[in-house]
């Protein structure tokens, strides 16, 4: 009897649930469609709004999304919230944004080429295509290689002449990532072959040069730079377009051959489908965020900034895209090699 | 040997039976895998294997299986004085499953009606059941540590529960 | 040593012992919630710091970090939950004793030991650093695989008695670590074609659900509350003085936690369950080995000193490479750039700047300030008298969310419920689950380090023993697991008759 009279109450309250959230989800829905439909002035943003980052707390792009945050949430006027899905290198969190209400208040860190390269040669990501563009943040970084401080290489030609005596160690990250790149372009121009050191991580490999169990590693700029300060390790070439600043007694790797070379880029995207006016409001915060004094001090010394807002962050990857095909055959082939 | 089969400590043949299959389908699937990746797996799931059939070699044997108790000193959970061998019914028809069923019912509701009604619900449910008699508080505590806890995770710590919907 | 003196005043003057005062308490309050850890409690904290001085904003996150695996000794002794997977092994003995309605002593215990650990920790992160830094990166492929080999001899060891159902728990255990990508050739294995188990099975949520919710289960069975209806007796004292008659507990487990905390991967995840192991292998007779799991003071001690040790050696490689070993150093050394700071060996030299002799006044105060908060435990305690109607559906609730926050996907509770079931089936039928988990944690570091290995030798096995330092440890390794079974002349006859031993034993009874 008992038993019957509190399951009898479950149910009730369980029916009351069914029923409230079936109003609640009806209410939001046509508070949308109005505004969608008179293209007045939306009300957007009036709730926290959620940057989700698909890697974990303390990685690169997550500095970048965290040094931002305060700044952003300054000039939109409502509480940003980092939040770091991790998973499959980053497309746990891209499938979860992909299929998140697509109204400005959830928005994907998109860290490229690595995501475009993941789509294309991996197929295990979203059409990032189909996404909305907002905001391109940091840019004009790349990767180099970097080799111990005493080691035998000063320059490209000491690993070629000795890549052709023995089989060198590379301590690679498994799967795919921007270093990738820089390893395809390496074996390309070189024609050298490598023994991979696969390492979970950019800075195991890193911590393996170090020890000396490996040759070389090819990884972000940005976490080799204080590495090169403290003398642990040396950069004997680096991947950017042009040539940087603080890297003038780097040889570039693009002014031995031809020129070629890609940057890295963090920026933000919103789930396809997010209306344009929500992308404006949002690329305008940004543009005031991107240029507070305070911020920019703070980005001084942990990365570089690339602003790029709606449109034009959108052609950018888009471009990706088309150089990605234009070298399909030498990223294939650095992804068969072991 | 038939007799014997059901003397024996079933629980631990059950799970012997179900650790073996495992063992059985990871050779199977490592096989497909690349040399480097199926390497190990195949080896570990091979010596697992060994060492299943061993034991249920010796609980067939030994004449004292029927009696096994073998548990007790590494019990981490600490909490078995109790026999292990013990019925399946026992093992299964008890409180502790109608836990297991509530949670399993609390996880898939959750996506749908919010933390905080699923919580509410699975609180003064379990309270109920496990013999809670003040109905009145059962329900008030279930409600208030329903809302503190979503206070704590969702505000506090801003970590993403499936949102409260009114 | 003037400079160390100079950095403590300058803590106090500077005023930078309250963020040490708000770190540890906040810290030690995250801590004891189940399934949230020190990476949880940074990554929150780390953008509150971002406008406070470097000083200021690094001595709230090392203290955050103290208080943290500090804390996760509460829920372990009081509800057998792990607080943070730095504390599994606290479980085994400090549940026993509270069930025992000693809690109060086994919480003495935990935080006295977490004390002592802090502060070895540190004295090694202190004048060791630059040295344990280095010693990380020369730490290869090779070695690393013998280290590892090592631990399990110690799991193998630990598992006498029941050799064959602690085997079985190993491989079934590694075949859990082999599931999601593999690192050496990125090819998925056993994931079932979802995104979810592309990283291996979430250790947080198979943790809390194989030791927690399989708990949970046993009680709400059970029906009793957590001290058995006994009124919680004692108080923390006897527990704190614990610590001081088992010196040798305590150096080997900081021993232990040090290794655990330069080896990068391991932290503090391992640390406490090998410093129990270590501990249990020591006893000196059968009885006192069993006494472990039922609440022996040593069992508590041996994980609580490790752990703390571990999370400061963790973050000497940081401090001196740059590299960080694990997650929660990784977001400290992150927050450490954007402030500008370079670690290296420039920043242990005190001569130029007293910013490192501050910070470590400031992270040992963390302990000192949690010590007042022995005497808060004895009501705190007071938890394991509340009837199970009343605790367990919170507590339930509880471990769903910690479960949840590790990655937030609803996955993560599905797997907390399958092991949880697992852990459940596997206990009842006596098969140890300690040999599961640490298993669980190692065997991704096993075989990728022994992929990796063979690929500097071209395939060739010959290496594990060519490179002396290996060769040594798997040396040791072949010693420690001979001498654990060496006592059982013929190990497998000798088993037989302990079976038919104590069999007729409980016949008799």
């Amino acid at each position: 009897m008992k038993r019957l009279l509190s399951l009898s109450v479950i149910m009730l309250l369980l029916l009351t649930a069914i029923f409230a959230a079936g109003c609640g989800t009806k209410e939001p829905a046509a508070d949308d469609k109005a505004a969608g439909d008179k293209k007045t002035e939306i009300a957007y943003p009036e709730k926290p709004v959620k940057i989700i980052v698909g890697r974990k707390a303390g990685g690169s792009s997550d500095i970048v999304m965290r040094t931002l945050q305060p700044y952003l949430q300054k000039y939109l006027g409502v509480p940003v919230v980092i939040e770091n899905v991790t998973g499959a290198g980053g497309m746990v969190a891209a499938k979860q944004v992909q299929n998140a209400p697509a109204d400005g208040y959830t928005l994907l860190t998109m860290v490229n080429p690595t995501e475009v390269l993941t789509e294309i040669f991996l197929g295990n990501a979203p059409p990032f295509k189909e996404f909305a563009y907002v905001y391109n943040v940091a840019g004009k970084e790349s990767n180099g290689i970097a080799v111990r401080p005493d080691s035998e290489f000063n320059t490209i030609d000491d690993l070629i002449k000795a890549g052709k005596e023995r089989k060198l160690l590379y301590a690679a990250v498994t799967g795919l990532s921007n270093s990738t790149l820089g390893y395809a372009m390496l074996a390309d121009k070189t024609g050298l072959e490598f023994t991979h050191i696969p390492y979970s991580s950019g800075t195991e490999a890193t911590m393996a040069v170090v020890g000396g169990h490996a040759d070389i590693t090819i990884a972000s700029l940005m976490s080799l730079r204080p590495l090169v300060e403290s003398g642990e390790v040396r950069l004997l070439t680096y991947f950017a377009e042009e040539p940087m600043e603080d890297m003038k007694d780097v040889e570039r790797f693009g002014d031995k051959y031809d020129g070629v070379g890609y940057s890295s880029s963090v920026g933000l995207i919103a789930p396809p489908g997010t209306p344009d006016e929500v992308v404006a409001v949002l690329v305008e915060a940004m543009d005031k965020a991107i240029q507070d004094p305070e911020f920019l001090e703070k980005a001084k010394t942990a990365f570089a900034i690339d602003p790029k807002g709606g449109e034009d962050y959108k052609n950018y990857v888009f471009g990706l895209y088309d150089y990605a095909e234009e070298i399909r055959p030498v990223i294939e082939s650095a992804l068969a090699t072991k | 040997m038939v007799r014997r089969l059901w003397q024996t400590d079933k629980l631990s043949l059950a799970i012997l039976i179900a650790v073996s299959i495992m063992c059985i389908y990871a050779i199977v699937e490592a096989g497909t895998f690349p040399v480097e990746a199926g390497r190990l797996p195949r080896v570990i799931a091979a010596v697992t294997l060994v060492f299943c059939v061993l034991m249920l070699g010796k609980m067939f044997l030994s004449p004292a299986a029927e009696n096994d108790d073998a548990a007790g000193d590494n019990n981490v959970c600490g909490d078995n004085e109790e026999d292990s061998n013990i019925s399946l019914k026992d093992l299964f028809i008890n409180k502790g499953s109608a836990l297991l069923l509530g949670v399993v019912v609390f996880t898939l509701l959750m996506e749908y009606i919010g933390f905080i009604i699923t919580s509410v619900l699975f609180m003064v449910a379990m309270g109920l059941y496990l013999g809670q008699k003040k109905k009145v508080f059962n329900l008030v505590y279930a409600i208030v540590c329903s809302l503190l806890l979503y206070w704590i995770f969702a505000d506090l710590f801003s970590i993403p529960l499936p949102e409260i919907i009114f | 040593m003037q400079d160390w003196l100079t950095a403590l005043a300058d803590l106090f003057v500077g005023n930078f012992w309250i963020w040490a005062v708000i770190g540890a308490w906040s810290g030690f309050i995250i801590g004891s919630i189940p399934g949230l850890g020190p990476v949880f409690a940074l990554a929150l904290a780390i953008p509150l710091t971002f406008g406070m001085e470097p000083l200021s904003a690094m001595i709230l996150l090392g203290s955050i970090y103290c208080g943290t695996v500090t804390g996760g000794s509460v829920s372990s002794v009081l509800l057998n939950i792990p607080g943070t997977t730095g504390s599994i092994a606290t479980c085994w003995d400090g549940f026993s004793l509270a069930k025992q309605g000693r809690a109060a002593e086994a919480l003495g215990a935990g935080i006295m030991s977490s004390t002592l650990g802090t502060f070895i920790g540190l004295i090694c992160l202190a004048f060791l650093g630059p040295l344990l830094g280095r010693l990380v990166a020369y730490i290869g492929p090779v070695e690393y695989f013998s280290l590892i080999i090592l631990a399990f001899a110690f799991v193998a060891a630990a598992s006498k008695g029941e050799a064959i159902k602690g085997f079985i728990m190993g491989g079934v255990g590694l075949l859990f670590a082999f599931v999601g990508m593999d690192v050496i050739t990125a090819y998925e294995r056993f994931t079932f074609g979802s995104l979810f188990l592309m990283d291996g099975v979430p250790f947080g949520p198979a943790v809390i659900g194989i030791f927690a919710f399989s708990q949970l289960i046993n009680s709400a069975i059970k029906g009793q509350s957590i001290s058995h209806g006994e009124k919680v007796t004692g108080n923390v004292l006897p527990g704190v003085i614990a610590v001081f008659k088992h010196p040798i507990t305590v150096v080997k487990a900081w021993i232990v936690g040090i290794i655990a905390g330069v080896m990068p991967g391991l932290g503090i995840n391992i640390g406490n369950i090998m410093a129990y192991m270590l501990e249990k292998n020591a006893s000196k007779t059968q009885e006192e080995k069993d006494s472990f799991g039922k609440g022996n003071i040593r069992g508590i001690i041996a994980p609580e000193v490790a752990n703390n040790a571990t999370a400061y050696a963790n973050l000497s490689s940081s401090f001196a490479l740059g590299i960080p070993s694990g997650s929660s150093d990784a977001i400290l050394l992150g927050g450490l750039i954007l402030w500008g700071l370079t670690p290296g060996k420039a920043f242990f030299d005190t001569s130029q700047s007293l910013f490192f002799p501050t910070l470590v006044w400031g992270m040992a105060l963390a302990p000192l300030i949690l010590l007042p908060g022995l005497f808060i435990i004895k009501y705190l305690a007071k938890i394991t008298e509340i009837k199970p109607y009343t605790l367990l559906p919170l507590v339930t609730v509880i471990s769903i969310l910690g479960s949840l926050s590790s990655r937030g996907h609803i996955f993560d509770i599905w797997v907390m419920i399958v092991f949880g079931f697992i852990g459940y089936i596997l206990d009842r039928g006596g098969f140890p689950l300690s040999t599961l988990v640490i298993s669980l944690v190692l065997g991704t570091l096993l075989e990728t380090n022994m992929s990796r290995a063979l690929r500097i030798s071209d395939g060739s096995w010959a290496i594990f023993v060519q490179k002396p330092v290996s060769l040594i440890v798997l040396i040791i390794s072949l010693i420690i697991v001979l001498g654990a079974f060496v006592d059982l002349k013929t190990p497998l006859v000798n088993f037989f008759n302990r079976f038919k031993f104590m069999s007729k034993l409980k016949i008799g009874k």
